[in-house]
């Protein structure tokens, strides 16, 4: 699963070094600073002239911001209209999500039926892709009592056609047989208890 | 979703929020506000009732259907409409002057410079609005956290409280990633647009971030375009659009920017209330609530408010009713938010920041993983150099916190009603930082702590900078303006 990168600004970002925006504002300050101390010879008061020159140095910034801050995002929203401009609810997830989400979709036809599945991995239970696919499996929920058996990443088990179980090493790990209801790939698996 | 369900699913809260604004003024006497400020207030505001309502459905075990939640809402938005209709209530005052036109909007260049700038904003808007509706739920915690509980409570039609039915999944526990103490009114919004989508699409459901974005910069204008000129708003209004991270939680499913707009909608009416009219206090004590009903960490800043409004109240003559109003504003946020809490006691829901996960482990349904083995109690002060380094950074919202405590103290004290905002918000951010400095390693996340929470009060510190900006550049215009307005005086 790979998400289309956010071309443009990253979320925190815009497109610009720190230290040049600094810069920038310290010259408006100053610039402001000296216009409003001269303007200051002619009657105003110096405190206040430092008081407008912040204010200048503010909202010309704030522009200067607003005006890189909207070309990063018109940069991303372009990149996000080419990439899923025209597409449909379920083409949108597929280019999000890559083949990730059709092999859970392949998973979901199954877990659907009975409406809750047991999720057999490897994988911590915070990783993305577990995540990922307890999202896309909804609104089936993993039970401890389901029929419906999901492998997915758990290289150490295995099915024993013949013995028709579920198998880590040489035991068996679950009670009973169970049948391949499908591979998807070779990470994913689904199967179904026969018996308890 | 088409562009009709789409409009009648923001059309319907909204114009409930409009009539309610409306019948609040009409009931307790207070000034409507202008045309912007109740527009933009209104569907927010609407989707906060409806949400509440929703959730008062579903802890009573009644379906969340399309049938009975849009057929009360309608039947509400009808009996409102003929009371207001009634009772000659006006849905916004029809006379709101702006008392600083004459400074940019009679001279052709002044003509050019609002020209520029409301473009710029709708097409700001615009944008977001098409981003959002370009993306499905992308966003980690808008998918696993609050996308997952709509997802469920549509799927469910209810809230997962049937113990039978939902063993080890009590109220969405365990499903995906889920916080269960995490408030509802995000996922129940969702739920609101997949009724009437006919289904959960992720793209729709999301679409009730760029109206409450577009709701909270109408509302910003019209607060601010009496006291800045349509100039002044609309350049307060630019700077506010101009942060990515809002601009990108406004096209995403997340629960900050609600907490954002219930900040903002609470100071505003906060200023209202030092400005004059009493009655904003019970405003602002709903939105106050409504801060906790969108994310926990609300619960700061309503605590925060009622700080500042202590001291309004405090130094307020008559402070008899100073006193009266504060006590109403608390009341109101009190009594906003008591059903969820009360829920959550009763359901042993919990208070803490739980976390429960599944376990995938044959013969175990689910394993609990608290919050007491997540976190612990230690002082390291690390964050106040994250919350330095993100403001110095200036990355996601520009000059705004650079500027903010400079220009409020730059040619002399700010006045009153400025001080207290510029409190209220100063302990609403004191409050993230001894939590974050004194529970928790929070480490992992320096950037969310910085800017997710600099978020929910960015919109409210540009109302602050703006209101400051009048202070300094406005104060003789300003002074005729209240007169004209009929408001309290400014120190």
């Amino acid at each position: 699963m790979i998400f289309p990168p956010l071309r443009g600004v990253a979320i925190n970002e815009i497109p610009m070094p720190q230290w040049a925006v600094w810069a920038l504002y310290c010259a408006a300050f100053g610039v402001f600073a000296v216009f409003f101390l001269w303007r200051a010879r002619r009657g105003i008061v110096a405190r206040r002239a430092v008081t407008e020159a912040l204010w200048a140095a503010f909202i010309s910034a704030a522009i200067l911001y607003a005006a890189l801050a909207d070309l990063g995002w018109a940069e991303w929203v372009s990149t996000d209209a080419r990439r899923f401009g025209g597409m449909e609810h379920d083409q949108k997830l597929r280019a999000l999500d890559r083949g990730f989400y059709d092999d859970a979709m392949r998973v979901r036809r199954w877990t659907s039926l009975e409406g809750r599945y047991l999720l057999l991995s490897v994988r911590d239970a915070e990783d993305l892709f577990i995540e990922r696919l307890q999202y896309h499996l909804l609104p089936a929920l993993i039970r401890g009592d389901a029929l419906t058996i999901v492998v997915f990443d758990e290289p150490s088990i295995s099915f024993d056609p013949g013995g028709r179980r579920l198998m880590r090493e040489a035991h068996a790990i679950l009670p009973g047989n169970v049948e391949l209801l499908e591979r998807i790939n070779e990470q994913l698996s689904v199967y179904r208890r026969l018996d308890r | 979703m088409n562009a009709a369900g789409y409009l009648i699913a923001i059309g319907l809260p909204f114009a409930l929020g409009l009539l309610a604004q409306a019948a609040v003024s009409g009931i307790s006497g207070s000034k409507p506000g202008n045309r912007a400020e109740r527009l933009g207030a209104s569907f927010p505001l609407g989707m906060g009732l409806v949400t509440m309502q929703m959730f008062l459905l579903g802890a009573f075990r009644l379906p969340l259907e399309l049938f009975f939640v849009g057929g009360l809402l309608i039947l509400e938005i009808a009996l409102l409409a003929l009371w207001v209709r009634l009772r000659r209530i006006p849905l916004w005052d029809k006379h709101t002057s702006h008392i600083c036109d004459e400074v940019f909007w009679g001279h052709p260049l002044g003509r050019v410079i609002v020209a520029v700038l409301l473009a710029w904003v709708i097409v700001k808007l615009g944008s977001i609005f098409y981003m959002s509706s370009l993306r499905p739920l992308f966003a980690w915690d808008a998918w696993a956290n609050w996308g997952a509980r709509a997802r469920v409570i549509y799927e469910f039609k209810g809230l997962m409280l049937d113990p039978s039915e939902f063993a080890g999944h009590f109220f969405g526990r365990g499903v995906v990633v889920q916080i269960v103490t995490y408030p509802l009114h995000l996922p129940l919004a969702e739920v609101w647009m997949a009724l009437w989508s006919g289904g959960f699409d992720e793209t729709a459901s999301k679409m009730i971030s760029p109206a409450v974005l577009s709701g909270i910069s109408l509302h910003m204008y019209g607060a601010l375009s009496w006291r800045l000129g349509r100039a002044g708003a609309l350049l307060c209004v630019l700077l506010l659009l101009s942060s990515p991270l809002l601009s990108y939680h406004g096209t995403e499913g997340y629960a900050d920017i609600w907490l954002a707009g219930a900040v903002y909608f609470a100071c505003a009416a906060f200023v209202r209330l030092m400005d004059g009219d009493d009655r904003a206090g019970l405003v602002a004590g709903f939105w106050a609530g409504m801060a906790m009903w969108a994310k926990t960490e609300g619960i700061f800043f309503a605590f925060a408010l009622l700080i500042g409004a202590g001291l309004w109240a405090v130094g307020e003559r008559p402070r008899r009713e100073a006193l009266k109003t504060l006590a109403i504003m608390a009341f109101i946020s009190v009594l906003w938010i008591a059903p969820w809490h009360v829920f959550r006691l009763i359901n042993d829901i919990g208070f803490g920041h739980e976390t429960v996960r599944a376990s995938f482990s044959v013969g175990a349904d689910v394993v609990h993983k608290t919050s007491s083995e997540l976190y612990y109690r230690a002082f390291h002060p690390d964050p106040l150099f994250w919350l330095g380094a993100g403001i110095a950074g200036l990355k996601s919202f520009g000059p705004v916190f650079v500027f903010l405590p400079v220009l409020a103290f730059a040619g002399g004290r700010p006045g009153r009603r400025q001080g207290l905002l510029l409190l209220v918000l100063g302990a609403y951010l004191a409050c993230f930082l001894v939590l974050y400095a004194c529970f928790g390693n929070w480490s992992e996340h320096p950037d969310t702590f910085t800017n997710r929470n600099l978020l929910t009060l960015y919109p409210a510190s540009c109302l602050a900078l703006a209101l400051l900006a009048g202070q300094r550049f406005y104060t003789a215009s300003r002074h005729a303006g209240n007169q004209q307005q009929g408001m309290g005086n400014e120190r």
